[in-house]
């Protein structure tokens, strides 16, 4: 048994440290912040506030229509009908004459978010980002990716932006942005 | 596995009590608690069924191994892998870092399913084999995650507009799994420094063995950076449900091929029924039990053993079974290396043995029925005397032993009855280590003019890595091809 311990004594230090380190110092396990920008406040108007609603915190379903992958460039800030249906049974928002807004430019390491929107009777009727980082051939790939996803998120109009895993800053910029914005109005 | 090598092995002083008798079965047989456990006296001495033979291809494993290499390359074009690498600067940079990144975690994953010696591929190739495949996997897996980790991390910290130190405080800092990644590569290059030979030869085997062990955390601390940060798995679903797959077979294999292993042996009852001294340093452990039953097994085969006593049960030595194994019970010979093998020797009857196995394609078939050369060197005489009793009188077996004196000769009379009824014959070759590097009795012409029809014979090979490839050498200079020459390599 002796002949054990002497021998299992370098693979047990090793073992043990390696698990002590990341245990105590990994962002993912460590309790820092990660991921996600939850627990926001920030709520989105879907439209004409749900009757009786209690804060708009309904989740609509999914019926928002799916975007097209955004272009390297600042789309046009008006965006066109999001097709937004809400479940209780008042009429489809249209954002069609709505007054365009800008939230605020939020830096993030990659490069700067900036997130558009229609409001309309003073609740924001949509959003969609109009800038993201595109500095460098990664940031492109990811962002392709998660605009839309960011995009279609806020459409929903519910909880707001959960992020978009992979894409953390870009996520948080978003939705730093949209939260400015909605504190403006 | 390092066990069984024979290079400065200690020599003691022993009683040479070669065993005799008709069969090859323990010279003292001691009652087993077992023995009362039979069903019915078992009068008929009778061979154990040989094991069943692979029905799995090289071209099925190149096939499954070139799929999953083209879907990960595929799944790494698709999120834009070659723009990003063909547009220069930092961003090639990180294209590098996702290919090496890439390759590793293939390469960790082939690693571990090699050396988990899932049967389907044992039964082909051999365990030694595997072996020697995963030390290839485990070098590129280690060469591949240095360049992932400094690739990537210098990526990052240009990007950020830092340099490399700087990216990885950042990494380190805010990214889930960095840290987790880092101390995976710390213990990947552990791994992989230790097992270099250079270094490994001044560990002692399960030092090396439960060091190596932490292989398993290394994998599994940086599979969390791979989802959370991995351009090509963290934003594409159909990516992240490929590695999650990949992840889900691979530990299916190594908990039924590893882990089942182990478990089996312990549903195989055996015990040690003999302890006999053959040969300076060299005795025999003979086993028998109900666990004879579910055996299947051929002569030159080896199990791993463990012995379930106070001091010896958290180790495994992988013994070559050396005669063949009949309904009576299976015989290991060993060669004391150190104080283990020692206290191996020295078991009580009655001592329950675990055995993984058995392992290894060192079996007489191989030779396909055509004459054969054995070349056993020290203890090597194991795998050798055993795979001789499988062969018949038409493969006209030219049995050569290689030992110091002739009272390292384990097995003699045995062998000399075998080579007899075969019509074979049998060499020892004595005499200090100088004397053979001025006359190489393997030379080619040496082997010619000995052997007229070498050419056309298999030959079989076990011994210390010297003898072995001096065989080679010999054997391929004399017209061997190497297809035909079978050899056990013990340790890796």
């Amino acid at each position: 048994m002796a002949g054990l311990a002497r021998r299992l004594a370098p693979a047990a230090a090793l073992g043990g440290l390696a698990l002590i380190v990341v245990g105590v110092a990994d962002p993912a396990l460590a309790g820092h912040t990660e991921t996600t920008a939850t627990g926001g406040t920030a709520t989105l108007a879907t439209g004409p506030q749900a009757a009786g609603g209690t804060s708009g915190a309904a989740p609509a379903p999914a019926a928002q229509a799916p975007q097209s992958p955004p272009q390297a460039q600042a789309e046009p800030q008006t965006q066109s009908d999001s097709g937004q249906s809400t479940t209780t049974g008042q009429a489809p928002a249209s954002c069609d004459n709505g007054q365009a807004v800008t939230g605020p430019s939020v830096d993030t390491r990659w490069g700067p978010v900036q997130v558009a929107g229609t409001v309309v009777d003073g609740k924001l009727c949509e959003a969609h980002a109009v800038v993201w980082p595109t500095g460098d051939g990664r940031s492109i790939e990811i962002n392709n990716f998660a605009i839309p996803q960011l995009d279609a998120q806020a459409a929903h109009g519910a909880q707001l932006v959960d992020g978009v895993s992979g894409a953390t800053y870009t996520s948080q910029g978003y939705y730093d942005s949209l939260q400015q914005l909605l504190d403006s109005l | 596995m390092g066990a069984m090598s024979i290079i400065g092995a200690p020599r003691s002083a022993s009683t040479t009590r070669p065993t005799t008798g008709p069969a090859p079965r323990p010279t003292t047989t001691t009652p087993t608690p077992e023995a009362s456990d039979m069903r019915e006296p078992q009068r008929v001495i009778r061979r154990l069924p040989r094991p069943r033979p692979s029905r799995v291809l090289t071209t099925d494993l190149l096939a499954v191994g070139g799929f999953v290499v083209l879907v990960t390359l595929g799944l790494w074009l698709r999120h834009g892998g070659l723009g990003l690498l063909l547009s220069g600067g930092t961003d090639t940079l990180s294209a590098i870092g996702q290919v090496s990144g890439l390759i590793a975690a293939l390469a960790a994953f082939g690693g571990l399913l090699l050396t988990s010696r899932p049967r389907f591929m044992e039964r082909r190739y051999g365990q030694d084999q595997l072996v020697a495949l995963h030390r290839w996997f485990g070098i590129v897996t280690v060469v591949t995650v240095v360049i992932h980790a400094v690739t990537d991390t210098w990526a990052w910290g240009a990007t950020t507009g830092g340099t490399i130190i700087t990216g990885l405080v950042d990494l380190l800092a805010n990214e889930a799994w960095m840290v987790a990644a880092l101390v995976s590569t710390v213990l990947f290059v552990t791994v992989g420094l230790t097992s270099w030979r250079r270094i490994r030869q001044f560990i002692p085997y399960e030092t090396w063995y439960f060091v190596h062990l932490t292989g398993y955390l290394a994998v599994l601390l940086g599979f969390g950076h791979q989802l959370t940060l991995g351009t090509d798995i963290a934003t594409d679903r159909l990516a992240l449900w490929w590695w999650c797959g990949l992840a889900i077979v691979v530990t299916g294999v190594i908990v039924y091929s590893r882990i089942g292993d182990l478990l089996r042996s312990f549903t195989r009852s055996f015990f040690v029924s003999a302890i006999s001294r053959e040969a300076n340093g060299i005795g025999s452990i003979h086993v028998s039990g109900p666990g004879l039953a579910h055996l299947r097994v051929a002569g030159g085969q080896y199990f791993n053993m463990r012995a379930l006593t106070r001091h010896l049960w958290w180790q495994t030595h992988p013994f070559s079974v050396s005669a063949a194994p009949t309904t009576m019970g299976l015989r290991f010979t060993v060669k004391e290396l150190g104080e283990d093998s020692t206290r191996l020797l020295q078991m009580q009857p009655g001592t329950r043995l675990l055995l993984e196995g058995p392992y290894g394609v060192f079996t007489a078939d191989q030779a396909k029925g055509a004459p054969v050369v054995l070349v056993a060197g020290g203890v090597g005489i194991a795998p050798i005397r055993a795979v001789l009793e499988d062969c018949g009188p038409h493969q006209a077996p030219v049995v050569i032993v290689r030992v110091r004196d002739e009272d390292d000769v384990a097995h003699r009379i045995e062998l000399e009855r075998l080579v007899a009824s075969r019509n074979g014959s049998l060499h020892i070759l004595t005499g200090p280590r100088h004397w053979f590097t001025r006359h190489d009795p393997f030379a080619a012409s040496t082997l010619r003019a000995w052997i007229p029809d070498i050419a056309t014979r298999h030959v079989f090979v076990c011994g210390p890595a010297s003898l072995e490839s001096a065989v080679l050498t010999g054997m391929r200079k004399a017209g061997v091809p190497s297809a035909n020459i079978h050899h056990e390599r013990f340790g890796v």
